[in-house]
């Protein structure tokens, strides 16, 4: 059963047709990995999903509800508490956007204190074990700023965990990180997936892509180019789009086996 | 040689003493009605409607442009005419101080709110914080770190500034001082006691000023 539907969504800025008619049903624990050309519209994608970018005609489904629908620019309706969908469906950003006055325990800890009556204690705690599992037990009274790229990528993924999401989106999380921590970063990530987190990635890691995504999806000009297994997206699909673009990318010392 | 002679000012000490309670209070009350005019002004310079933005706008050039003094001396002469204001010189010497130190408050402000970039907003937004949770956790904090000290440099400019009053006849520490000076004919004494009296008024706030300059708890990363 799905967990999320898009259903002929559109997104147009200004002229720019950054969203072509996108349908898509995610399945609950599946691993969907986004790959495409800079500018193809994948961040705008997951900024849809999760309400920041309003799409200006179609439907998103959530857990068997309507949402969100729109006619056109004008005329749309939400039908759903935005701070409650907020606390399911969460964004992990490429610029990560940790909260610089909030130490690490409390940067991980504000969102579920005021989301959730649980007792601050029991908040805490889960934090702790979190934290231990993102091998940051010695940063938890520590400052963003003090910390390297890679222990802040951890921080906003325990952030996004402690809210107990239904589903991650994660954009381009390791393209600003050095080659050495993109690995660590992935294997957090590929252990989420096998733990059944519904997620949606959007990455440059081809290798990655094929080894840890269910589906994989390509985007062009804001289209659903292809979508399939992995096997299919990089060893079986025909598509000249998408064999110019995977070409490309292997140009640019992405190995895929 | 001249003859220094400081005993004129310790037998006058009540002078000083009373003088400096004026400033301070003139200071306070402008402090308090100038920040939140200012705050006021600052959030409705953003705001997205013309009638709120452009009115905001126009306020503020006009008393960053107005030198103090000539505001001070307009109120005075001028409020109760054209408005039928019946202020004495203290509260006109609050007014004046209050509209200058909101223009700039307003100014400080509105930088400090987009200091935050949208990607904070939209994190908190992200993980269930309402608009209002948002603002009071997340941007104000922030923002009020970036305001801090130039709000607390122009807190200490308007004290400075508070002497502008003597020209109306406010007993406040200067011109309490030149009365003083007109019966004990001791103006070099005096007035060095004066600048001391306000170096000793300023200095908790220039110490306040570095403090909050050099503290490095945290920083944007
Ligand atoms: N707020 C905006 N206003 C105007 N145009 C925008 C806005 N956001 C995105 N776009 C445009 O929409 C298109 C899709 O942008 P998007 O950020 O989704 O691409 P992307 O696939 O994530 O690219 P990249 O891989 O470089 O991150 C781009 O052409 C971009 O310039
Ligand atoms: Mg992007």
């Amino acid at each position: 059963m799905s967990i999320l539907e898009l259903k002929n969504i559109n997104k147009k800025f200004e002229e720019l047709q950054a969203i072509n008619n996108i349908s898509l049903s995610v399945e609950r624990g599946e691993t969907i990995a986004i790959i495409g050309p800079s500018g193809c519209g994948k961040s705008t994608l997951l900024r849809c999903i999760c309400l920041f970018d309003k799409i200006d005609c179609g439907e998103i489904h959530f857990e068997n509800d309507l949402i969100f629908s729109a006619r056109d620019h004008n005329h749309w309706s939400i039908n759903i508490d935005r701070n409650k969908y907020h606390t399911d469906v969460i964004m992990v950003f490429q610029h990560l956007n940790l909260w610089p006055h909030l130490n690490v325990i409390d940067n991980i800890c504000l969102a579920p204190k005021l989301a959730y009556n649980s007792n601050k204690g029991e908040i805490k705690e889960k934090a702790i074990e979190i934290l231990q599992q993102m091998g940051l037990s010695d940063k938890v009274k520590k400052y963003p700023y003090t910390l390297s790229g890679g222990e802040k990528q951890r921080v906003a993924i325990s952030r996004a965990i402690m809210m107990n999401p239904k589903i991650l989106l994660f954009d381009e999380i390791t393209s600003a990180l050095d080659p050495e921590i993109v690995g660590e970063i992935l294997e957090i990530i590929a252990n989420l997936s096998e733990h059944g987190m519904t997620m949606l990635i959007v990455t440059h890691e081809m290798q990655f892509a094929n080894d840890v995504a269910d589906r994989v999806l390509f985007m062009n000009y804001g289209k659903v180019e292809e979508i399939g297994s992995p096997d299919y997206i990089f060893n079986e699909s025909k598509s000249d789009r998408l064999l110019t673009f995977l070409k490309r990318m292997r140009k640019q010392n992405f190995t895929i086996k | 040689m001249y003859d220094w002679d400081f005993n004129i000012v310790f037998q006058h000490k009540e002078v000083f003493l009373s003088g400096a309670i004026i400033t301070l209070e003139i200071t306070f009350y402008a402090i308090i009605f100038g920040t939140l005019l200012g705050a006021v002004l600052g959030v409705a310079k953003k705001s997205k409607s013309p009638y709120i933005r452009i009115p905001a706008n126009i306020y503020i050039e006009l008393f960053l442009a107005l030198p103090i003094l000539v505001l001070l001396i307009w109120i005075y002469y001028c409020g109760p005419l054209l408005f039928g204001l019946n202020l004495s010189g203290f509260w006109t010497a609050v007014l004046a101080l209050s509209l200058s130190l909101s223009a700039f408050v307003a100014e400080i402000v509105r930088s400090g709110l987009i200091s935050v970039p949208i990607g904070q907003i939209e994190s908190a937004r992200g993980l269930g914080l309402s608009s209002f949770q948002t603002i009071t956790r997340i941007v104000l904090p922030q923002a009020i770190k970036v305001m801090t000290p130039p709000l607390l440099s122009m807190y200490i400019s308007t004290l400075k500034m508070s002497s502008l009053a003597s020209v109306i006849a406010v007993y406040e520490l200067l011109h309490s001082a030149q009365n003083l000076i007109l019966s004990s004919y001791r103006p070099l004494e005096v007035y060095t006691a004066v600048a001391i009296s306000y170096l000793i008024l300023i200095l908790p706030l220039t110490l306040l000023t570095r403090r909050f300059e050099t503290s490095k708890k945290w920083r944007i990363s």
